[in-house]
């Protein structure tokens, strides 16, 4: 008789076999998929807190798991009917036993809740006042992203906002710092200049359909610009262009979270946290990155067709390697523009005076316009530009000396007459989104005030 | 004994195939009623699972085979099949047909609407399924269809088509037919009980009927409301309830939707849990451990199932989480509870292990890691880690889908010699119990560390990692076992049906009082009720006397417990 | 003893009020359970309603048009009539339990009177909205609120005026009055949700 077959003998045995293999089992399972049983490597500090805490709950479910796996297997093997007429006991309950696994389950998820609340308190804790935070305004939108940075304009608010969406226009300091197609910010809101008359400034409140329900204009002015790097080795499988969204080392970092259009939700797994982009909503993710490289990231919340391909990579730098991609970034300030402009008689585009909308909507695609702005100018990574209001002479100049992340585009690559036929091409576009009928009411308001 | 054997089987259909047909169409038979849904059900679970094996096909290695928008659909469908049309009308099935016998009583409240839920069950069912027909396609923005790209709003790039006006149209008939039927329970465990037949005598099932009944009849009305909500939108109001464009909030769906969607995992478990503790108590031959506290604890868990809803969101940034946190850890003490008390119903059992035990003990493994998966997601940051990755449907599958599977196959091989008079194979059934049992454990284990890993749900490729590629291939594999498992147990109803071993009226030497008649039960249940002292009446009948000197055994002397001899009439008047 | 403990009847005030001493029937237990179930829906909707007017860009009718406003006395009027025909449903429930079949038929016939008045007056109502149901989330919840209501009162109706039918033919007594029980129990939560619906809309979210 082998040891085995001794072994195998007793229930006691039988039991430990039957573990054994099982665990064996597992492990192998483990390292034939090479899985880990562990969430992965940080590489920031609030996913280190995180990955501590799941080791505490992954300990507790394991050693509970062991211990009622084995005590369904021991009743299972130990007890079996030995004869026809057998009649085990006949307890029905033990008051003490019951209390006890009443109690012990109580204590543990007390305590697991404890644990939990404290850490989660550490995870979301903003950066301090005083501490210098780097802001990133992240926008998903079916189905890419847009990474947003800020630079102060050096001017302040005149006069507060309203909340209300008609009244669009704002007084600055200094406005003559504006120009057509800049990207103001105020708080965590995000607006497009679309004109502007003598010291009032006319803005669109929502860039890219984005709507900020709770409106919290602080008092500096910011520009934004689209820090949106568009191309990384090895990950250009599953999206054209895979976004990437580039971040500091070392400093808390605020993420402002917002959805053009459904919802999507931002995860990095090696941040081991994520964040709903809600439409609507302008939500605060805070991490501090501790390691440099590029971090796979991708949707986590379903958003239509193409959810799976809307992947992005974060690139962590070093401060010193950051700070000259943000200068190289950000470019140099706008010249002061003086004058008027945004008036009555540059909004208007004649009927019939325009260009070829048909010329214009191929020059459209074979200028590769549709990669940023969306196949009808509804917007992707670049703003919307689909029924722009913005008058022809300054989109002309936009394609000339771009402000913010577009190609430049010489005379020779695209004449004045081509631009104006894209334009009137854009202009007779369907608008895809009815939620901008803002724009035109911002029509209606220059034309009235003009 | 006596008054077990006299019981005479009643013919149960004319000769003439029309006539039976028409009687099944127009039966208002609770066990007719129970055996349409039950079938019904079953063929919409293999429908379910054919969508599972296109999935994991597609997800097997990295690149597609079908589009992203069939992939959407499919996964969609499969969602909602499988709760809507499969787990909840199982579970509906199995309370139609056992919960009346088990109380003594000859019918169901009001067995006309119970007819009626079915059929509007049916007809709800058919109007999702059709949807595949319509242009568009079906609905395909997942079972939780979270706006607003359900919505045709501008916003939204792709916007469905008809099939999601069908899917929430089709989804409002089948809670209807679930409030229904809620009623039904209700007003039968309340009212229709036979004489003796105490709330503290209630088999465990019965006790699961009625706390599912309750959550059924509480939570869904607020679904029917998002879906009327969701409806209205698509159609008119232009996405003022849950389009921010248009001033709606996506994320008061998500509250509705969850209020009712949390509370119906537990109407999706509670009716398998019911079954695997009347199975243990049978199998075991010993009462089931603290049958008080097993009622307390499905008490707690359908309570408890009202204020957790919003740990579904715990990552929109949108609730309070520390109250969500702390009510969803409490969730483990009652089922933990349940936990010990199934396996101390085990401990110094006389245990036998026929296919129906053998899911039941299956059950308790599949739930045991639903459960400690579970406690990961109740911990917030370790959620905000595995939201809407592979860990989460793991976990809901180890719970929920696994777990309440196995329980309503538990009692499919219990209940099967009640409804048909045959015993199910034991040998294609045990079987089927190791094929499904090693194919389930491959696909959610699997799909466990895949989560960790950082997979999300719902994408249709994921070209970027291929390291995910090995793990992929063993959940499909392991989905195409359990499949073939399934083929086994579908071989073996067939099987049994005709060339299965002839079953008596109690053929398991049951406790309950569905075995104190013929097998099939005549249309009007019982000739006669044994006395009911106990949870066990059966089980009274059979050892009762050999067990008189056990202090541990236990029936009370009067016929309910202390109130005095009633006559059948006075106690249908009485009120629960 | 076991035959005394029987006889014994509890009286409980309010349920006594509501569905009278006899012992409760299926069709009792299975309106109530109903009953319940309609609540949650309705509270549904008005959650919803609550939590659109409490975080929402706006509220008001985005066309411009006035939102109706409390201080009109035709709402306020046909609220204070739909409520106050559950006096007469409860008169004619207390009087087919003395076995007053004719004071029953006609309190019902008061209830269906104004409870049709009620109907028309909300058609006049949708008529005379200046706002259509596109026209942001007031609008939206104002349509489908007064429209389930309606519906509802409708369904109510129906119930009632069957039951009136079967009254003329000479069903119900003292014994046997489940009917017109249960339509009573469902025509107060009739006007009860009436309340909740109309008195945030009109009143108080503004």
């Amino acid at each position: 008789m082998t040891a085995f077959q001794r072994l195998w003998r007793t229930r006691f045995g039988r039991l430990t076999l039957v573990m054994g293999a099982a665990a064996l089992a597992l492990l192998a399972f483990s390292g034939l998929t090479s899985a880990q049983v562990a969430l992965p490597e940080a590489v920031s500090e609030q996913g280190d807190s995180i990955r501590t805490l799941y080791f505490i709950v992954f300990a507790i479910g394991v050693i509970v798991f062991i211990i009622v796996e084995a005590m369904i297997l021991w009743v299972v093997f130990r007890y079996k009917r030995k004869s026809d007429d057998e009649l085990p006991t006949q307890i029905g309950h033990n008051t003490t036993a019951e209390i006890l696994w009443t109690g012990i389950p109580t204590v543990i998820v007390v305590i697991l809740f404890f644990v939990s609340f404290f850490v989660l308190q550490d995870i979301q804790a903003a950066a301090d006042p005083d501490e210098e935070v780097t802001i990133v305004d992240v926008q998903g939108r079916q189905w890419a992203w847009a990474f947003n940075y800020a630079v102060p304009l050096g001017t302040e608010l005149a006069e507060s906002m309203s909340a209300d969406l008609a009244e669009t226009e704002i007084h600055l300091e200094d406005p003559s710092l504006v120009v057509p197609f800049m990207t103001l910010k105020m708080g965590v809101e995000h607006m497009r200049v679309v004109a502007r008359t003598g010291d009032v400034v006319t803005v669109e409140r929502a860039v890219n359909g984005t709507v900020a329900i709770r409106h919290s204009a602080g008092s500096e002015i910011m520009r934004v610009f689209n820090g949106t790097d568009t191309v990384a080795e090895g990950r250009l499988q599953a999206a054209d262009n895979t976004p990437i969204v580039t971040v500091p080392v070392g400093q808390m970092i605020r993420f402002n979270i917002a959805s053009a259009d459904v919802l999507h939700a931002f995860y990095t797994p090696q941040f081991l946290t994520k964040l709903d982009a809600v439409p609507g909503r302008v939500q605060t993710l805070w991490v501090r990155i501790t390691d440099t490289g590029d971090f796979q990231s991708q949707c986590a919340e379903f958003c239509g067709r193409d959810h799976a391909r809307m992947i992005y990579t974060v690139r962590a730098l070093s401060m010193a390697e950051y700070d000259a991609w943000f200068e190289d970034k950000a470019g140099d300030a706008p010249e002061p523009v003086e004058g008027d402009f945004g008036g009555e008689e540059e909004v208007e585009m004649e009927e019939g005076a325009i260009g070829n909308p048909a010329n214009g909507q191929n020059l459209f695609f074979s200028l590769g316009c549709n990669v940023c702005h969306g196949d009808s100018g509804e917007g992707l990574v670049g703003p919307t530009i689909a029924m722009t209001v913005v008058p022809l002479d300054r989109v002309i100049q936009q394609y000339r000396e771009p402000l913010e992340a577009m190609t430049e585009f010489t005379p020779d690559q695209v004449s004045d007459e081509e631009i104006a036929d894209i334009y009137a091409w854009l202009q007779s576009v369907e608008r895809p989104h009815p939620a901008d009928e803002i724009p035109s009411k911002l029509a209606e308001l220059i034309e009235a005030g003009g | 004994m006596a008054t077990l054997a006299g019981a005479q089987t009643t013919p149960y259909a004319g000769a003439n195939v029309w006539r039976a047909i028409l009687e099944w169409l127009t039966t208002v038979d609770h066990k007719k009623i129970g055996i349409m849904y039950l079938w019904t059900a079953g063929a919409f679970g293999l429908v379910g699972m054919a969508f599972s094996l296109v999935m994991r096909t597609e997800l097997a290695q990295t690149g597609t085979i079908i589009s992203a928008e069939t992939y959407n659909s499919i996964f969609t469908m499969h969602g909602s099949v499988m709760i809507f049309l499969f787990l909840l009308p199982v579970g509906a099935a199995f309370m139609n047909y056992s919960m009346p016998l088990q109380i003594g009583a000859l019918d169901m409240a009001f067995p006309r609407i119970n007819a009626l839920s079915f059929w509007i069950f049916l007809f709800g069912g058919v109007l999702l399924t059709l949807s595949f027909a319509v242009e568009g396609g079906t609905a395909s923005a997942g079972w939780t269809a979270y706006p607003p790209v359900t919505l045709d709003t501008g916003n939204n790039a792709e916007p469905p088509g008809a099939g999601m006006d069908m899917w929430l149209v089709g989804v409002i008939l089948l809670g209807q037919a679930s409030i229904f039927g809620s009623v039904n329970f209700l007003v039968t465990i309340f009212k229709m009980r036979a004489p003796g037949m105490t709330m503290w005598r209630l088999p465990l099932f019965t006790w699961t009927t009625l706390v599912t009944g309750l959550l059924i009849l509480l939570s869904t009305p607020v679904l029917a409301a998002a879906l009327v909500l969701g409806f209205i939108d698509r159609n008119g109001a232009g996405g003022a309830f849950f389009d921010p464009a248009a001033g709606g909030q996506p994320l008061l769906w998500q509250n509705l939707f969850w209020f009712y969607s949390h509370p119906a995992v537990y109407i999706m478990i509670l009716p398998a849990m019911g079954i695997v503790s009347d199975v243990f108590g049978v199998f075991t031959r010993r009462p089931v451990f603290g049958y008080r506290s097993m009622v307390l604890a499905l008490v707690a868990i359908g309570l408890l199932g009202f204020i957790v809803w919003a740990h579904h969101m715990f990552t929109t940034g949108g609730v309070f989480l520390p109250f969500f946190m702390g009510a969803t850890f409490l969730i483990a003490v009652p089922t933990g509870v349940k936990m010990f008390n199934w396996i101390a119903t085990m401990w110094r059992g006389s245990n036998i292990f026929p296919t129906a035990m053998l899911f039941s003990v299956g059950f308790l493994m599949l739930f045991l890691i639903g459960g400690i998966t579970g406690v990961f997601h109740a911990a917030v940051p370790v959620d905000f880690a595995l939201h809407d990755t592979y860990f989460v449907v793991g976990h809901f599958h180890y719970t929920m889908s696994i777990a309440a599977t196995f329980g309503f196959l538990a009692g499919c091989y219990y209940w099967f010699p009640k409804m048909f008079g045959k015993f199910m194979n034991e040998g294609l059934g045990k079987l089927h119990f190791w094929l499904v049992f090693i194919g389930v454990n491959l696909v959610f284990f699997t799909q466990l560390l895949l989560g960790l890993d950082g997979m999300p749900r719902r994408i249709n490729d994921y070209v970027d990692n291929p390291g995910w590629e090995l793990m992929n291939m063993l959940i499909t594999i392991g989905a195409f076992v359990s499949a073939a498992g399934m083929m086994v147990f579908l071989y073996n109803v067939f099987y049994s049906l005709k060339w299965g071993e002839r079953a008596g009226s109690d053929p398991w030497e049951g406790t309950t009082l569905e075995w104190a008649t013929t097998s099939p039960p005549p249309p009007h249940n019982f000739d006669s009720l044994p006395e009911i002292r106990s949870e066990r009446p059966l089980f009274d009948l059979r050892f009762g006397e050999k067990l008189q000197d056990d202090p541990h055994y236990h029936v009370s002397n009067g016929h309910n417990g202390g109130g005095g001899a009633k006559t059948p009439s006075a106690s249908a008047r009485e009120e629960g | 003893m076991a035959a005394g403990a029987i006889t014994h009847k509890r009286v409980h005030p309010v349920r006594s009020f509501l569905v009278g001493d006899e012992p409760m029937t299926t069709g009792l237990w299975g309106i109530i359970f109903f009953i319940f179930s309609e609540i949650m829906f309705f509270a549904g909707l008005i959650a919803a309603m609550l939590a659109l007017h409490s975080d929402t860009l706006f509220w008001e009718p985005t066309n411009g048009a006035h939102r109706l406003e409390g201080g009109e006395l035709r709402p306020i009027l046909f609220t204070i009539l739909l409520v106050s025909t559950s006096i007469p449903m409860q008169i004619a429930a207390f009087a087919i339990r003395k076995g007053n079949r004719k004071a029953m038929l006609i309190n019902m016939g008061i209830v269906l009177v104004i409870g049709v008045a009620f109907m028309i007056n909300q058609y006049f109502e949708w008529q005379h909205a200046e706002f259509g149901i596109s026209d942001g989330p007031y609008a939206a919840t104002f349509y489908t609120l007064t429209g389930f209501h309606g519906a509802h009162v409708i369904g109510g109706l129906l119930f009632i005026f069957a039951q009136w039918l079967r009254g003329l033919l000479g069903h119900f007594d003292a014994k046997r009055n489940t009917a017109i029980e249960a339509a009573t129990l469902y025509w107060h939560f009739v006007g009860f949700v009436w309340l909740l619906v109309i008195f945030p809309l009109v009143f108080f979210l503004s």
